[in-house]
């Protein structure tokens, strides 16, 4: 055992905890630095959001509403099936498009798909 | 319905010590003072119960208490009750820890899962996993699991008489707690029967019965699984008149044998295809024609297909990556066998349609080498994807728990499907392009109108898959859906009642890939990460055998070990090689692709 530092340590023993028995050994370091970088994140908008209350210690419903926020910026969640089910509801009762006689294969109009020309000819050198 | 309201609004008030506004509720509702009472409706079946007592009385002592109670005396009665009433004790457990971490007991919460958490792991063995990291009633709001489990009730199947045992048993100790449990959580269905069979089946028998969320009451499923769904193929389309054209060939070689051996003319009939059922009279789905050298080509090809059968088994080709471990996540081989394409992490491709992680699916052109089109519409991971039999539409699944319908045409889907639980890994085109299968993480498939994006079909069962579905097949003749899942099994589905034919489990790891051999479907092929291809008889199985119902709770026909080895007929193991992808080409050579793997 490599003598970790003990915020290492921890890590290895909450991916233990899980049931994750076999990982690469990169995995610490990057979870060390994700949580880093969340943790210090959350903190300053608790501090923030102190501030705002007019407090100067930072209370534990601050930190919750920091997290909540963080949480939903950052790890967002598909939609909720009801949600999904309402879009879904207005989309499908769109008809089928017509289908137009064209040959070979049936690609979008030109400004939707990646055929056209990603350049343009400035004007200036065009007149000569 | 409003005295059970009623009893249960005085119930609350009685609780929570509002002795004022009891008494005039009393006056006013009229409500004699009956003890209360917790029924359960002796009706077929239960309706949506208002939880009757909150049980603040109740200790976090009593429930593990009660728990082992029950399975006790579940352990102690008869056999045949034994496995039924068993099913009964998984939801039990899991909303009883869920209860105890809500309440904030947390430390007797644990103390509960590790004394009986042994009981499930055969069966659910992930989500104990995931119900293990919930320690406090905030991961119970944030974690997807358990707010399924509170939001969908159980769909459990009884016997009358288990049924009445198990009432009376929990009427008898006054167990409260465990009939507020079943009452809120559990959707019990009674099922009336004549005789139970003897219980043969030992509770580690992989095909014992459990329970499962679907998010619908088994009424619903039942009701929505009569709906009447045309798995018949198209009229006129290719595989008939490749059919006709086969036979005309025949019909031509026996013609010319008799004219070489100069006997006297014999009339030969010329043999006329069975007329399909269920055939789709209106297309309702319109699709451009393919050019005619293209139909010709595919005609030709069909027509020289071996046909398969069990003395006639395919050949395969493997075709193996090295040094792609880890790093390559699909393949595929075109259906002329000219091109093998594969999908690799560092997002390199060489596809017609791509699907990938990044939440979009793409056009490529093989001729000009360049993307066409980006098509978006997920915001989520996309996991598979798929051309209809015809081309121009394509259908998506992705981890959004929906799958789209596309036309190459437009970049946004013309249709959605939504209503599974989980995210979708997989999805097929029925051979006629009306309807759509999907397979999720959540266990089920479900198959929707590509019209109206109805879902037409739940193909879901206690005796179903026990892990997230991986791979889906539908049989070319439109009427048998396979599934193959992460625990290995694969399901033969029957599209027009929504039952299972054939349940085969002889591989040991997720089943990657299923195809079934083109035009008449005798074979079916199964790759899987064991490292192995399986080929069965897909045409056996599907003779329903008409041995009686083993157990009524299952949904099969029949279940015994020495019919599954029957329908395997050959086991082609890899050394290193896990399979990731099978498919026959038009010509029923069979294709597999793998990564090698280097052992550790």
């Amino acid at each position: 055992m490599d003598n970790l530092p003990q915020d290492a340590r921890v890590i290895e023993q909450i991916l233990h905890s899980m049931g994750i028995e076999e990982y690469d050994p990169q995995v610490l370091p990057q979870l060390l630095e994700f949580i880093q970088k969340y943790t210090s994140e959350v903190l300053e908008k608790a501090q923030k959001y102190a501030q705002h209350a007019k407090r100067n210690q930072i209370e534990e419903s601050d930190v919750t509403l920091a997290i909540t926020n963080q949480v939903a910026y950052s790890f967002q969640k598909p939609p909720s099936r009801k949600l999904l089910a309402d879009f879904a509801k207005a989309r499908n009762a769109v008809p089928f498009p017509q289908i137009r006689f064209k040959y070979g294969v049936h690609l979008p109009t030109e400004e939707y798909s990646l055929t056209n020309a990603n350049y343009q000819i400035d004007e200036k050198y065009q007149e000569k | 319905m409003t005295l059970r309201i009623n009893k249960a609004i005085w119930e609350y008030l009685r609780h929570n010590g509002y002795r004022q506004t009891e008494k005039h509720f009393l006056s006013e509702a009229q409500i004699e003072d009956h003890t209360k009472e917790l029924l359960l409706n002796q009706d077929t079946d239960i309706i949506d119960y208002i939880l009757f007592s909150k049980n603040s009385e109740a200790s976090p002592e009593t429930y593990e208490k009660s728990y082992l109670e029950l399975k006790n005396w579940i352990l102690s009665s008869l056999e045949i009750f034994q496995a039924e009433l068993f099913i009964l004790l998984y939801p039990i457990f899991v909303h009883c820890y869920l209860d105890l971490i809500r309440k904030d007991h947390i430390k007797e919460a644990q103390q509960f899962f590790e004394n009986n958490n042994y009981d499930h792991m055969a069966f659910h063995s992930e989500e104990l996993a995931i119900l293990k990291s919930i320690q406090n009633t905030r991961h119970i709001m944030e974690n997807s699991l358990a707010r399924n489990f509170e939001k969908y009730k159980f769909n459990i199947k009884l016997s009358s008489y288990s049924f009445e045992l198990f009432v009376a048993f929990l009427q008898d100790k006054n167990f409260k707690l465990l009939l507020g449990i079943v009452n809120q959580f559990i959707n019990i269905r009674v099922v009336d029967v004549k005789e139970l069979s003897s219980g043969r089946q030992s509770k580690n028998d992989i095909e014992q019965p459990t329970a499962i969320i679907t998010g619908e009451i088994q009424k619903d499923i039942d009701r929505l699984n009569s709906v009447p769904v045309q798995w018949g193929l198209l009229e006129n389309c290719i595989q008939d008149q490749v059919a006709e054209m086969k036979i005309q060939q025949k019909f031509e070689e026996e013609q010319k044998k008799l004219m070489q051996l100069k006997r006297r003319k014999r009339k030969i009939q010329k043999p006329t295809i069975p007329k399909q059922e269920n055939r789709i009279k209106n297309s309702t789905i319109l699709f451009p024609r393919l050019t005619q050298k293209l139909e010709e080509s595919i005609k030709e090809e069909l027509v020289q297909a071996e046909e398969l059968s069990q003395q006639n088994l395919p050949s395969i080709c493997l075709f193996t990556f090295f040094h792609s471990e880890g790093k390559i996540n699909c393949s595929e081989v075109s259906a002329e066998s000219r091109y093998v394409v594969a999908g690799f992490s560092d997002s390199t491709i060489r596809l017609v349609v791509s699907c990938s992680q990044d939440g979009t699916a793409r056009l490529w052109s093989l001729d000009t080498k360049s993307n066409l089109a980006i098509y978006k519409g997920h915001n989520y991971p996309i996991w598979d994807v798929q051309f209809s039999p015809l081309g121009y539409h394509f259908v998506t699944a992705s981890y959004d728990q929906s799958a789209m319908l596309w036309v190459t045409e437009r970049v946004f889907p013309i249709r959605v499907f939504s209503g599974h639980l989980s995210d979708v890994d997989c999805v097929r085109f029925h051979p006629n392009v009306h309807y759509i299968a999907t397979g999720s993480s959540d266990k089920t498939v479900r198959l929707w109108e590509t019209n109206t994006a109805n879902c037409v079909r739940i193909f879901c069962s206690p005796t179903g898959h026990r892990g997230g579905i991986t791979s889906l097949a539908f049989s070319p003749d439109g009427r048998i859906l396979a599934s193959g899942s992460e625990d290995g099994s694969i399901i033969l589905w029957d599209i027009g009642t929504g039952k299972i034919i054939r349940k085969m489990h002889q591989h040991e790891s997720t089943v990657s890939s299923l195809d079934f051999s083109v035009l008449d479907g005798n074979i079916l092929a199964s790759g899987s990460l064991d490292n192995s291809v399986k080929i069965w008889d897909a045409n056996m199985a599907r003779l329903l055998p008409d041995s009686s119902l083993f157990n009524f709770t299952s949904d099969f026909h029949s279940n015994e070990k020495s019919q599954q080895a029957v329908l395997l007929l050959k086991s082609f193991p890899t050394k290193n090689t896990p399979v990731m992808n099978i498919g026959f080409s038009r010509r029923n050579i069979l294709h597999a692709t793998g990564y090698f793997q280097t052992n550790k």
